[in-house]
C-alpha cells in the first residue's frame, strides 16, 4: 500500500524520484490562486471603456469609406469576392439582395457609433460583432484585412466585458435614474478576465507576427522591408522611399522589432517593463504610417493599448482631465448643464431600448432609400445604362502582345560605393577616397534574376578601362561585392565604377581620389 | 454568472489562439479552412521587388476591347490609391468584377473576357527627386504584361497562366540545358489545384518513365 503523503514516481536519469503529493497539491493551489487573481479580480473596467470608445471610431474610418459601395461590394447585385472562394470551401454565409445589404450596413454603422458612446453597449457590440466580420468575409479583395480580423476579435471580447459600465451613455442613464449612487465609489465593478484576454490577444498577435518574420529570411537582410517601403498599395508613405536608401538601418530596425514582438507578451505584465514595451509599440506603429502608409492598422493598435491602462491610472488621468477642464472654465458650464435633476421615471431601460431599435430601423430605411436614389450604376439615368469604356489599340497591343524579356536594368536595384558593411549591406556611401583606402562596390539585385556574370569595372575620367573585376551571382543571391584598393598606382583624379551585365553597361558611380601625385622613383 | 462559464470561455479562447500560433509556426493546415484566416497572424508575409496591377478586359465581337473593372460608374479604392481590382493577387475574383460590369452596362456582345497582369520594378515607384538622388541613369519605367486568364462571356475559365513573377522565376531556373533535357524525359503531371473551388487544372510535376 502506498504510504500517505507520497505521490508520483518519476524517473530522472534512471533514478526513481518520488514527488510528495503535498507539493503537487500546493503547486496546484498556488497556480489556481494566481489564475484566479489574474483573471477574476474585480475592477471598474476603465481600460475596456477606453477601447470601447476608440475602437469603433477607428473601424468607422474603413466602414464609412465603403458606405457608397455596399451594393457593389457586398450584395447579389454587385461583385462580392467571398473569402471561401480562395480556400476552395463551400459557401459559408449568405449573399443577400442589395436593399438588405444596404440596410445591414447602415445598422453596422450606427451600431459602431452606439458602441463608441456606450449606448445599449452590449447589444450594439453583439450586432457589430456579427455584421463587421460578415461584410469582411463577403469582400476578401477590398474589405477583409488583418485589421478586420483583429477588430472582430476585439468586438467579441468587448461584448463579453462590462465595458459600458463606465464613461458611457448607459452609465449616465443609470446614474440619472438612480440618484443614490452619484459618486465614483458607486461605479460597477466586474471581473477582469475580458481585459486579460484582450491583453493576451495583443501579445499573441505580436508573437504570430514574429513567426511570420522568422519564416522570411529576407526580413533579416532588410530586403523585404526595403521593397515593402517602395510599395504603392497603401496610403502615401512619406518616409518609405528615403528609408529604402538605408538598408543597414532597416536591418537594425528589423532585429529590434522582432525581439520586441517576441518579448512583448512576457514584458507587458511586468510593472518595470510595461512602459518600455508599450512605448516601443507606439513608436513602431506610428512609423508604419510614415514608412508603409498604413493608417487603420496603427490607429487600431494604438487604441488597443488602452487595454493596458490600470484602473488607478485611469482614475488619476480622469482627475487630471477634470482639473484641466476646470482650469479653462469649461467645467462650470458642463456641471450646470449635466447636474440638472431629472425625474428617475423618465429613464426606464425599456425607453432606451425602444429608442435604440427605432434609430437602427430609421437608419436602415433611410439608407436603403438614399442608396436607391443614388442609382450607383447609373441605370435609371436619362442616358440609360452607361456604355463601357473602350481601350485604345496601342495599350491593347502592349498588353496582349508577345511577352517582353526582362531588361538587364530591371534586374539590378542598387549600385553603391562605400567603405564599410553592416548586416551584409553597405553602411556608408563614399564618393571621395584617399590613397590606401579600400572601396567596397556593392551591386544589389532584385529577384527573380538568372544566374549572372556581373562586372564592376574601374574607368578613369577619360572612360578608359583601368581594372576589370567580375563575379558570378547565382539566382538565389541578391548581392555582389567588389573590392578596390586605391594604392599608389592610382593617380589622383576622378574615376567611374561601371556596372556591366551581359556586355551592357547598366549604371556607373563617380568617385574622386584625392591626394598628392605619388613621387616617381627614378630607376638607375 | 457561474464561475465555470468564464473559465470555459478563457480556456477555449486561449486554446484557439494557441492553435493558430502552432499552425502558423509549423505550417500546419494553414489553408485548411477560411476560419484559419481568423487565427493566423501573417501580416506582411512574403515580399516582391515588383509592383503588380490587374487589368480586366472584355473583347467585343467587333474586336473592340473594353475596360470591365472598374465599371464606368467609378472606382473604389479600399486601402490607398490603388483600385479594388488590384488587390486580387490570386486572380480568382476578377471575373466576378467583369460580370458585374457587364450586367449593369450597355455593350455589344462579348467574345471573351481577359485578365491581364501588369508588373514593373518597385524602384520606379521612387519620386523623380529621390530617383535623381539614387540613380545616375534616367528613369525609364517599363511595364511587363502577363495574361492570367481567359473566360467565356458568362464567366467560365478556358485558359489560365501563372503570374508574371512565377513565369520569370521558372524561366530563370529552366535556363539550363541539362535540366531541360531531364525534364523532357518525362511528361507533365497535372493535378487539381487544391486552393480553388473551380477545379482548376495546373501542371505540378513531371512524371518520368520507371525504366532507365
Amino acid at each position: 500500500m502506498r504510504p500517505v503523503g507520497f505521490g508520483c514516481d518519476l524517473w530522472v536519469w534512471g533514478e526513481p524520484l518520488t514527488v510528495p503529493i503535498e507539493l503537487i497539491v500546493a503547486m496546484t493551489r498556488r497556480f489556481m490562486t494566481r489564475w484566479n487573481t489574474f483573471f477574476f479580480s474585480e475592477e471598474v473596467p476603465y481600460g475596456m471603456a477606453l477601447v470601447r470608445f476608440v475602437l469603433p471610431l477607428v473601424l468607422l474610418f474603413g466602414v464609412l469609406r465603403r458606405w457608397g459601395f455596399v451594393r457593389e461590394l457586398y450584395s447579389l447585385d454587385g461583385s462580392p469576392t467571398p473569402l471561401w472562394v480562395g480556400y476552395g470551401a463551400s459557401p459559408l454565409l449568405p449573399e443577400v439582395a442589395a436593399p438588405l445589404a444596404v440596410a445591414l450596413f447602415a445598422v453596422l454603422t450606427v451600431s459602431l457609433m452606439a458602441v463608441s458612446v456606450g449606448w445599449r453597449t452590449r447589444l450594439s457590440l453583439i450586432v457589430a460583432c456579427v455584421l463587421y466580420p460578415y461584410f469582411g468575409i463577403l469582400d476578401a479583395v477590398g474589405t477583409l484585412t488583418k485589421y478586420t480580423v483583429i477588430g472582430s476579435h476585439v468586438l467579441l471580447l468587448l461584448a463579453l466585458s462590462d465595458s459600458g459600465a463606465v464613461w458611457s451613455a448607459d452609465e449616465w442613464f443609470r446614474r440619472r435614474s438612480d440618484a443614490r449612487n452619484p459618486s465614483p465609489a458607486g461605479l460597477r465593478k466586474s471581473p477582469v478576465w475580458p481585459r486579460r484576454l484582450l491583453q493576451l490577444l495583443v501579445g499573441l498577435i505580436y508573437l504570430g507576427a514574429a513567426f511570420t518574420k522568422m519564416h522570411t529570411p529576407a526580413y533579416f537582410s532588410g530586403d523585404q522591408l526595403t521593397f515593402w517601403m517602395l510599395a504603392d498599395m497603401n496610403f502615401e508613405n512619406p518616409l518609405g522611399g528615403i528609408m529604402s536608401f538605408y538598408p543597414p538601418l532597416l536591418t537594425i530596425m528589423a532585429y529590434v522589432t522582432i525581439i520586441w514582438e517576441v518579448l512583448f507578451v512576457f514584458l507587458v505584465f511586468s510593472p518595470v517593463w510595461r512602459l518600455p514595451a508599450l512605448a516601443i509599440g507606439v513608436v513602431f506603429h506610428i512609423l508604419t504610417y510614415f514608412t508603409l502608409g498604413l493608417i487603420v492598422f496603427p490607429l487600431l493598435f494604438l487604441g488597443l493599448y488602452f487595454v493596458f491602462v490600470e484602473p488607478s491610472e485611469a482614475e488619476r488621468a480622469a482627475v487630471l482631465v477634470k482639473r484641466t477642464i476646470a482650469r479653462w472654465g469649461i467645467a462650470g458650464q458642463r456641471q450646470t448643464r449635466w447636474s440638472l435633476p431629472a425625474p428617475s421615471a423618465s429613464f426606464r431601460p425599456a425607453y432606451s431600448l425602444a429608442a435604440w431599435g427605432l434609430l437602427m430601423a430609421t437608419a436602415a430605411v433611410a439608407s436603403v432609400e438614399i442608396e436607391h436614389r443614388r442609382d450607383v450604376y447609373g441605370e435609371h439615368s436619362a442616358n440609360g445604362p452607361l456604355p463601357l469604356k473602350t481601350i485604345g489599340p496601342k495599350l491593347v497591343k502592349e498588353m496582349l502582345g508577345p511577352s517582353r524579356p526582362l531588361r538587364p536594368q530591371d534586374m539590378y536595384f542598387a549600385f553603391d560605393v562605400g567603405t564599410k558593411t553592416l548586416g551584409g549591406q553597405l553602411s556608408d556611401s563614399c564618393d571621395t577616397f584617399t590613397h590606401g583606402e579600400r572601396a567596397i562596390v556593392q551591386c544589389s539585385l532584385q529577384p527573380p534574376h538568372p544566374d549572372m556574370w556581373v562586372e564592376a569595372n574601374l574607368h578613369d575620367a577619360d572612360d578608359h578601362l583601368i581594372k576589370r573585376i567580375g563575379s558570378v551571382v547565382p539566382r538565389e543571391d541578391l548581392r555582389a561585392e567588389f573590392y578596390y584598393l586605391f594604392d599608389e598606382s592610382f593617380l589622383p583624379g576622378e574615376y567611374d565604377f561601371v556596372l556591366r551585365f551581359d556586355g551592357v553597361e547598366l549604371t556607373r558611380r563617380r568617385v574622386t581620389l584625392e591626394g598628392q601625385t605619388p613621387a616617381l622613383t627614378a630607376s638607375r | 454568472m457561474k464561475r465555470w462559464i468564464p473559465q470555459v470561455v478563457i480556456v477555449g479562447y486561449l486554446s484557439v489562439l494557441m492553435y493558430g500560433l502552432f499552425c502558423h509556426a509549423l505550417y500546419y493546415k494553414v489553408n485548411q479552412h477560411p476560419a484559419m484566416y481568423w487565427i493566423i497572424w501573417d501580416m506582411y508575409c512574403g515580399w516582391s521587388a515588383y509592383e503588380t496591377r490587374n487589368h480586366v478586359i472584355g473583347e467585343g465581337e467587333s474586336g473592340q476591347y473594353y475596360q470591365l473593372a472598374p465599371g464606368p460608374w467609378g472606382s473604389f479604392k479600399p486601402h490607398g490609391d490603388a483600385e479594388r481590382r488590384h488587390y486580387d493577387y490570386t486572380g480568382l475574383h476578377s471575373v466576378r468584377l467583369a460580370l458585374n460590369t457587364l450586367r449593369h452596362t450597355e455593350h455589344e456582345p462579348m467574345a471573351r473576357l481577359l485578365i491581364v497582369e501588369e508588373t514593373w520594378p518597385r524602384k520606379y515607384n521612387l519620386s523623380d527627386e529621390l530617383w535623381a538622388r539614387r540613380y545616375t541613369e534616367r528613369k525609364d519605367k517599363q511595364s511587363y504584361y502577363q495574361m492570367r486568364g481567359i473566360y467565356t462571356p458568362d464567366g467560365r475559365l478556358t485558359h489560365e497562366w501563372p503570374s508574371w513573377l512565377t513565369r520569370v522565376s521558372q524561366e530563370c531556373v529552366l535556363d539550363n540545358p541539362r535540366l531541360l533535357a531531364d525534364m523532357k524525359k518525362g511528361r507533365p503531371f497535372y493535378a487539381v489545384e487544391p486552393g480553388s473551388s473551380r477545379s482548376r487544372v495546373v501542371p505540378t510535376a513531371y512524371e518520368l518513365p520507371t525504366a532507365q
